[in-house]
């Protein structure tokens, strides 16, 4: 490859925009809570886009052809996560601003990394075992820091790490390693069961057996939401690696008799369904979270009550799982739709990213980076509005976390990465 | 005017921009698309030598000119005629991806390699490479 260095001025314009309108959020939320503007609320912001538009320019040596949409997009978003986190709790929007430069390093790292992406399929196994082997130790000696009952952090003087973030992308390169191995035989080769021809499920049990033991370890950890998570991104991965339907069909229908199944074994799983279909009926208790995230979106309407000037603040947990119910207060509809236009648009860049790599492997892996992104956003968006039952993920980039942050970004390097290859192969 | 106002103002600017960059991606998003679908009728910076000719009429040697999307096959309607017993009427096509050639097969009855290898889907094909089309034998070279 040639060293050549090429301003990214597409991505620099985007950037910069972006960035006005992050500063601009600020300033409202600064006058809103003084009345007046207190020009150090906006350092978050100028240290974010700096640093973004540093790593522009390092991304002009390091990876010239890679895409130049994701970065400002991704950061527009993250901006207007940190915005509603400091907006909600200033010590929160500090660390949140802290991760996000680390995920902006991660992205300068595996851009720089001489290595092809590709590389990554070699070691699948080694992969999946790291990922599961996070998760037992989590289990085993984790923290439990927000007194759920379940241990699902491992942290080291005073910094603490969620191993599931990092094991969705651990699966995603599993299963692109493995489907791009197989998908022939996936694709082609049936069972045939007198008239009924069946596909050859025995060459599925590796990925059935990475896949069933992460669910079994997110159950345990009773993290249906990110349980929900790994459905789908397998799911998705494999229909789009052999493109026959009888894989999600069956997947599907394998889920529906599992939650009719645990609907009536698991008394939680019940009292979910129950809040869901009757939310107000249960306001006081289990149902007080959605009931209240349901008030702050229809106290928001179409324009929200303005930054800093509505009671986001009254809904549990709303830096993380719920953000999208303060957003909606503040921003309104107008807001959630546009910051949900652009996630969309990250999920289309992905698979054209996917479309353009000439990389099975790649091909898959950017599907399944992208499954993720698009995925986690469904089930949360889904459970914060009562279109689904309510399952805990952070909505991408905008919820506070410091592992989803840290995840998310590395997500975006290694699209980043597959789109710089993309011209490259010989 | 009062914070109030400005507040107002602001949130209206604030919603207002957030559409703007939408619309921005969707505006340099168009750009970019366009420039890579449509092709441009410029002369490519290549050419075909002919190196084995068949019963096409071609003399070895002779240099066909490459368009920005060459579609090649013995029917007429093609941008490069090869009159060979062993070409489809619809055989290939070739076309310059910014970057790169790309070859594809468009079904034609007697295959498509580059440099020994069948193409099934779009394939880069570099300078200096040998496309065979059925039994006819051309080379990728500078313009």
């Amino acid at each position: 490859m040639t060293a050549r260095y090429r301003v990214r001025w597409l991505e620099l314009l985007l950037l910069v925009v972006s960035g006005g309108i992050q500063v601009l959020g600020f300033v409202l939320l600064s006058v809103a809570q003084h009345r007046h503007l207190v020009t150090s609320d906006l350092r978050y912001p100028v240290v974010f886009i700096v640093s973004t538009i540093a790593l522009s320019l390092w991304l002009g040596r390091a990876a010239p052809g890679a895409d130049q949409f994701l970065l400002p997009v991704v950061t527009l978003l993250t901006g207007v996560g940190i915005l509603m986190v400091t907006r909600l709790d200033s010590g929160l929007g500090h660390r949140q601003v802290l991760w996000t430069l680390a995920g902006e390093l991660a992205i300068a790292i595996v851009l720089a990394l001489p290595r092809s992406v590709t590389q990554l399929r070699l070691y699948k196994y080694t992969w999946a075992s790291i990922g599961l082997l996070l998760i037992v130790l989590t289990i085993l000696g984790g923290t439990d820091i927000n007194g759920s009952g379940y241990r699902r952090w491992i942290g080291f003087h005073g910094v603490y790490f969620q191993p599931v973030e990092l094991l969705k992308i651990l699966i995603a390169v599993f299963f692109a390693a493995y489907l791009d191995e197989k998908h022939e035989l996936l694709a082609s080769a049936r069972i045939r069961l007198k008239m009924i021809r069946l596909p050859p499920f025995q060459y599925l049990a590796p990925l059935v057996l990475v896949w069933g033991l992460s669910l079994a370890l997110l159950v345990k950890q009773n993290d249906l939401g990110s349980a929900l998570l790994f459905l789908g991104i397998f799911l998705a991965m494999i229909y789009v690696g052999t493109a026959r339907a009888v894989y999600p069909v069956t997947g599907i229908a394998m889920f529906v008799v599992g939650a009719i199944g645990a609907f009536h074994l698991f008394p939680h799983v019940r009292d979910r369904t129950e809040v869901w279909l009757n939310p107000f009926a249960h306001s006081s208790t289990t149902g007080f979270q959605l009931v209240q995230g349901l008030i702050a979106l229809s106290s928001g309407g179409i324009g929200g009550q303005g930054l800093g000037l509505g009671m986001p603040y009254k809904v549990p947990v709303v830096t993380t799982d719920f953000i999208l119910a303060a957003i909606g207060e503040e921003l309104g509809l107008a807001g959630v739709v546009c910051l949900l236009a652009l996630l969309l648009f990250l999920v289309f860049r992905g698979l054209t990213i996917g479309i353009g790599s000439e990389d099975g492997f790649q091909k898959l892996l950017a599907t399944g980076l992208v499954a993720t992104i698009a995925i986690q956003t469904i089930v949360i968006v889904g459970g914060t509005t009562r279109l689904m039952p309510l399952t805990g993920v952070p909505l991408p980039f905008l919820s506070y976390g410091g592992s989803s942050a840290l995840a998310d970004f590395l997500m975006i390097g290694l699209l980043l990465k597959i789109s710089a290859e993309a011209g490259t192969v010989p | 005017m009062s914070v109030d106002d400005a507040l107002l103002i602001g949130r209206v600017v604030f919603l207002l921009a957030l559409y703007l960059f939408l619309v921005l991606l969707g505006v340099l998003l168009w750009r970019e698309l366009r420039s890579r679908v449509s092709p441009s009728s410029e002369r490519a910076p290549c050419d075909l030598l002919v190196v084995e000719p068949f019963d096409t009429g071609l003399e070895v040697g002779e240099r066909i000119p490459l368009l920005a999307v060459s579609s090649i096959g013995r029917g007429p309607e093609n941008d490069i005629v090869l009159n060979d017993s062993f070409m489809s009427t619809s055989h290939a096509r070739l076309l310059w991806d910014r970057k790169r050639w790309l070859l594809e097969d468009l079904g034609s009855t007697n295959g498509t390699r580059v440099s020994g290898r069948p193409v099934r889907k779009a394939v880069p094909v570099k300078e200096g490479e040998t496309i065979e089309l059925g039994r006819v034998r051309l080379k990728l070279v500078p313009a």
